[in-house]
């Protein structure tokens, strides 16, 4: 579903993505490690087609995201480290609108079907966004993805700054959707999750991928030892 | 899709409470520049109604005289007040209120209202026009400053592009968005000045393909504002910035070209004061037909 083929991107001469080739395949969790800066971020920006590649190719679909931006979009659902909605509006009225540029239209039933999906407490859907946690609005985000019918997933640090209870539930969702055949490729600092969601992990270190693997290939204990080996 | 990003706009504007508040200020403005209106209106009437007896009954109460003599003694003749005006004064204030006709001679009009008058008078009435002209573009200002910019800053914006949602239609939507609530104050106050002028009686003819002109350029001129501020929100970052370019737009347009402007077409093409006017007139007359000889040399040559 998603593949990148020896993605590059450049600043000023500076590397911050070297020669990435990768493939997410439908249902797979690819967490992407790495320090701050390794190159996490640059990737799902390129996948995002808010980054123009300086070499190389990224495929949604089969779909170059430069040549089809709009369409590749259609896919996609993306959530960043800190999502944030429209404060004055509600739960289910962020929904609404989200889905409704994605070309989808729903009653407020189905709408509020989605939240629910997600984990939203029905009493919050008609709150305002400004009353909402940072866990609600990552739901929120889930939900804009299920609302999508999003087959790819690009998630940026979705659970950094969660308590362990939401970022637990938020794991759960992604495996949820993964069941369902979505492909998600998610930057993540958190190994344990990584290796718990994750069905593929890679390292990334100074814009290379450095290492790649199956998360039942390495336990927990390898996983952090061959993370802190290459950070060092 | 368009119309849905509109009213995404919308709820958003009505619930932060800056429409409210400036929405509430503009239409006090407007029912304060009516009743303003309303009351100049009934004061020229009636200075309108007196003079018009008068000058009639200095002219009937000249006696029984021949047409010539009577002739010229003269009469004034007054302008007739249109109704539209009442909405908005154009020149009426540059243009004087009568002419007194006498025989053989063409006189001025007089009694302008911008002879007393500093050049401020171009700017500060209160009436509806003054809210038309310079109000509402500020309005239209405070409604769509920050139409793009509150997305960077509320970081929405890369959500939003990653629903895949082409640029223009986003832009066309937030263009309804901050024109719509235009048309909600401006509409209303259209068939307002509809039925009230096409009401009131004894004071001239009143046209609805005017006052329809006349509000599909204001229509025009505000889609104009419009344009511009999306413009300048989708050009900066920051909010403040983008409003406080705006504000400086809406002064030089609104407030320093038109001083400007009659400044420096006054010292490029100076005209003449009244007194110089009258003499060029004078010396012109002169030279010109003579109304009491149609045998003079000025005449031939029109044969």
């Amino acid at each position: 579903m998603l593949e990148a083929k020896q993605l590059s991107k450049n600043y000023n001469g500076q590397a911050a993505l070297a020669d990435l080739t990768l493939t997410v395949n439908k249902g797979d969790i690819f967490c992407l490690l790495g320090a701050n800066g390794a190159g996490k971020t640059t990737t799902i920006n390129l996948f995002l087609n808010f980054l123009e590649p300086s070499s190389g190719q990224a495929l949604i679909g089969g779909k170059d995201v430069t040549k089809e931006g709009i369409e590749t979009k259609k896919l996609l659902a993306y959530i960043p480290e800190n999502l944030m909605l429209y404060p004055n509006l509600s739960g289910i009225e962020n929904l609404d609108y989200f889905s409704g540029l994605a070309g989808k239209k729903y009653s407020v039933e189905e709408l509020s079907r989605f939240l629910l999906e997600a984990g939203l407490q029905t009493d919050a859907h008609k709150k305002r966004v400004n009353a909402y946690s940072k866990g609600m609005r990552q739901k929120v985000g889930i939900a804009i993805a299920l609302a999508k019918k999003a087959e790819v997933l690009l998630l940026d640090e979705p659970t950094s700054g969660l308590d362990p209870k939401a970022s637990n539930e938020f794991s759960e969702l992604l495996k949820k959707l993964s069941a369902l055949g979505v492909a998600t490729l998610m930057a993540t600092h958190d190994l344990f999750r990584a290796k718990e969601t994750g069905t593929h992990i890679g390292i990334m270190k100074e814009g290379k991928l450095v290492e790649l693997m199956t998360t039942d290939q390495i336990n927990h204990t390898d996983l952090e030892k061959l993370y802190l080996k290459h950070m060092n | 899709m368009i119309l849905k990003i509109a009213l995404k706009e919308l709820k958003e504007i009505v619930r932060d409470g800056r429409f409210r508040i400036t929405a509430f200020v503009v239409a006090a403005l407007l029912v304060a520049a009516l009743f303003v209106s309303k009351s100049y209106y009934q004061s020229v009437n009636a200075q309108h109604n007196e003079a018009k007896k008068n000058a009639r009954s200095e002219w009937v109460g000249q006696g029984e005289k021949n047409p010539h003599s009577a002739a010229h003694y003269g009469t004034y003749a007054f302008k007739p007040k249109y109704p539209l005006s009442l909405l908005d004064n154009g020149v009426d204030k540059f243009s004087g209120v009568s002419i007194y006709l006498e025989a053989h001679k063409r006189n001025e009009a007089q009694y302008m209202a911008a002879q007393d008058q500093t050049a401020l008078s171009r700017f500060g009435d209160l009436s509806p026009d003054f809210v038309l002209i310079f109000i509402i573009p500020l309005l239209i200002i405070l409604i769509g400053f920050n139409s793009f910019t509150r997305e960077h800053e509320n970081n929405t914006l890369r959500l939003l592009k990653s629903q895949g949602v082409s640029s223009w239609k986003l832009a066309a939507g937030k263009w309804l968005g901050v024109f719509i609530p235009v048309l909600l104050i401006v509409v209303p106050i259209y068939i307002l000045a509809a039925i009230f002028l096409s009401n009131i009686k004894d004071y001239g003819q009143f046209s609805l393909g005017a006052l329809t002109i006349l509000f599909g350029v204001y229509i025009i001129y505000y889609a104009v504002f419009t344009n511009i501020t999306l413009v300048v929100s989708a050009l900066y970052r920051k909010s403040n910035l983008a409003f406080v370019t705006l504000l400086g737009i809406w002064i030089v347009s609104c407030l320093a070209m038109p001083k400007v402007s009659t400044a420096i077409a006054d010292s490029l093409y100076p005209y003449p004061t009244q007194v110089e006017f009258e003499q060029q007139i004078a010396e012109d007359k002169k030279k010109g037909l003579d109304g009491h000889n149609p045998w003079n040399e000025e005449s031939k040559k029109l044969e």
